[in-house]
């Protein structure tokens, strides 16, 4: 599938709802604007960090790719 | 003999195996040097004397008897505040989690203990397993031996210094983004970050369950290696522990690794290095080098993705699990774990799980690349001095996860990527403090990388290097 498109500037008024709608969290300004900032860089690295397009990917393939991509240990 | 304080974890086993040593000399020696350290380090927040030296006239009545536990029988251990035991309370380094219930025991712990080891105590750390510095205000900030004003590194804080200090022979730490190579680097030590699913984490603290691995800090690869192959192996109250077997005879360490490619650390990595740490990096290539190791540039994609990646599901996890302690005990937190976390609440469910989805695909994309042109990457960990404790006691909000992302650059990246990296000590700056490096390898490449480690110690003698006891009055 697309992967999502990068997320535009978050306004800190939503972290503050967010905070306090959804996870019962009270959020002064100056900490909402820190927060607004650092979450939109996540999202912006995380963003640049996926693949145009991707659609047959599950987090449990990742045990499996661990195994695939070992190869034979010493002393065995 | 030598004092008994100052041997490795398989240098003890070997002297209580042949008779020159009795565990509970052992013991004491431990307690007589944790005795004098931990006034200038406050590496231990619980010891267990009297248990320790009881469970050591267990052990050398069975040895009498020619009853053996295993390969770590009388060796004293203690590791990081963070395992469940019974009749044990543990704090996480918080001031909220001893005050919970206790799940079942720990395996990773029980493990060591059935092989005979001893736990001594329970080590200081960063609170919630959530710093990289060591910097802990509900016990008292974790102290380097090589230079009390400096961090120890952190998670596993307490960890590096007790081994370090010579108070304990070996540590279990965990490493979800650094903790137990960061720490190892900084006090001198081999701290081996397995590859996720080899040691079990049940009983253990989560810090974000995709992420975390528990794992040695010693002062040799090869006592890494004895104690990797005792806590190693399937546990089904983890189920994401691997049944691959750890080999269980040291002698693979002795293997020569002539012939074995190594890939050098890409340039870019290099770049803001010290001139003090790029030489000491340079040297330690020469001498793996001279061993008959292949070594050679090669291409390494970017690891600002994979930080990215495993940033964004170490908050979200790490939000998850502290919401309900965030909201009724906000006051019992410090300000840099309270803050690091918040921003978990705020990380869309659909970016997690991106991370989480395409984490298999970036691997086999990492290993493709890298690991057919080489079978061990070398990497940076620190690429300045280990800093000062003053330096990084950071309280502003803001400043929190630049210093974080400086100190954990080149670590977070392996535990998105789920594979083995150690550090590896390779000599002291200037001002006596440890540099090391840091070497990768493909999934469940644990004994290469510990029998290179080795090799690369046999040869040089780093580890050999002890603290001295500093006056009380400088360690403030």
């Amino acid at each position: 599938m697309p992967s999502d498109a990068p997320s535009p500037p978050i306004d800190p008024a939503l972290i503050q709802q967010q905070g306090r709608q959804l996870h019962g969290f009270a959020l002064g300004d100056a900490r909402a604007t820190e927060l607004a900032i650092e979450v939109a860089r996540i999202q912006e690295r995380m963003a640049a960090a996926m693949p145009d397009f991707w659609f047959f990917d599950e987090p449990v393939q990742f045990l499996a790719e661990l195994d695939a991509l070992a190869c034979a240990e010493d002393g065995q | 003999m030598t004092d008994p304080a100052l041997m490795g974890v398989a240098e003890l086993a070997g002297a209580i195996r042949g008779g020159q040593l009795s565990a509970v000399e052992a013991t004491r020696a431990a307690l007589d040097r944790i005795a004098a350290w931990q006034p200038v380090v406050n590496a231990f927040v619980r010891l267990e004397a009297d248990a320790a030296l009881a469970r050591a006239a267990d052990l050398d009545r069975d040895a009498a008897a020619g009853r053996w536990a295993g390969p770590l029988h009388g060796v004293p251990l203690a590791h990081k505040d963070m395992f469940a035991r019974a009749g044990s309370a543990m704090t996480g380094g918080s001031a909220i989690l001893a005050a919970q219930p206790q799940p079942e025991p720990a395996p990773a712990v029980a493990r060591l203990e059935a092989a005979g080891a001893i736990t001594l105590g329970w080590l200081n750390m960063s609170e919630f397993a959530a710093g990289p510095t060591g910097h802990n205000i509900h016990f008292g900030h974790n102290r380097n031996p090589w230079d009390p004003a400096r961090v120890t590194g952190g998670s596993s804080a307490g960890s590096g210094a007790a081994v370090a200090a010579r108070m304990v022979a070996g540590a279990l730490g965990s490493d979800t983004g650094g903790s137990i190579r960061l720490p190892a680097a900084m006090n001198g030590l081999v701290g081996l970050k397995p590859t996720y699913g080899r040691i079990s984490r049940a009983g253990s603290m989560p810090r974000a369950w995709s992420l975390d691995t528990i794992g040695p800090l010693t002062r040799t690869a090869a006592d890494a290696a004895l104690m990797t192959a005792a806590a190693a192996g399937h546990d089904p109250r983890d189920p994401t522990t691997t049944r691959r077997p750890f080999p269980q005879d040291p002698a693979f360490l002795e293997r020569p690794v002539a012939g074995l490619r190594l890939g050098l650390p890409p340039g870019d990595w290099m770049a803001d290095a010290t001139d003090e740490v790029t030489a000491a990096v340079a040297a330690a290539m020469a001498v793996l080098a001279d061993l008959g190791m292949a070594a050679a540039p090669v291409a390494v994609p970017s690891l600002d993705p994979f930080f990215a990646l495993g940033d964004a599901i170490s908050k979200s996890e790490a939000a998850a699990a502290h919401g309900a302690w965030m909201r009724s005990r906000p006051q019992d937190y410090s300000v840099h774990v309270y803050s690091r976390t918040e921003a978990g609440f705020h990380i869309p469910a659909t970016r997690y799980l991106e991370a989480t989805a395409l984490r298999g695909r970036f691997l086999r994309q990492f290993v493709e690349t890298v690991f057919t042109e080489v079978d061990v990457l070398a990497a940076p960990i620190l690429t300045f001095p280990v800093p000062t404790i003053a330096e990084t006691d950071e309280e502003h909000t803001a400043a929190i996860p630049a210093m974080v992302a400086r100190l954990t650059r080149y670590t977070r990246p392996f535990n998105y990527l789920g594979l083995p990296a150690l550090a590896l000590p390779i000599g002291f700056d200037a001002a006596g403090l440890p540099m090391a490096v840091q070497l990768v390898g493909r999934p469940f490449a644990e004994p290469l990388l510990l029998r290179v480690a080795h090799q690369y110690q046999q040869a040089t003698g780093w580890h050999r290097r002890v603290p001295a006891l500093p006056a009380l009055a400088t360690a403030g």
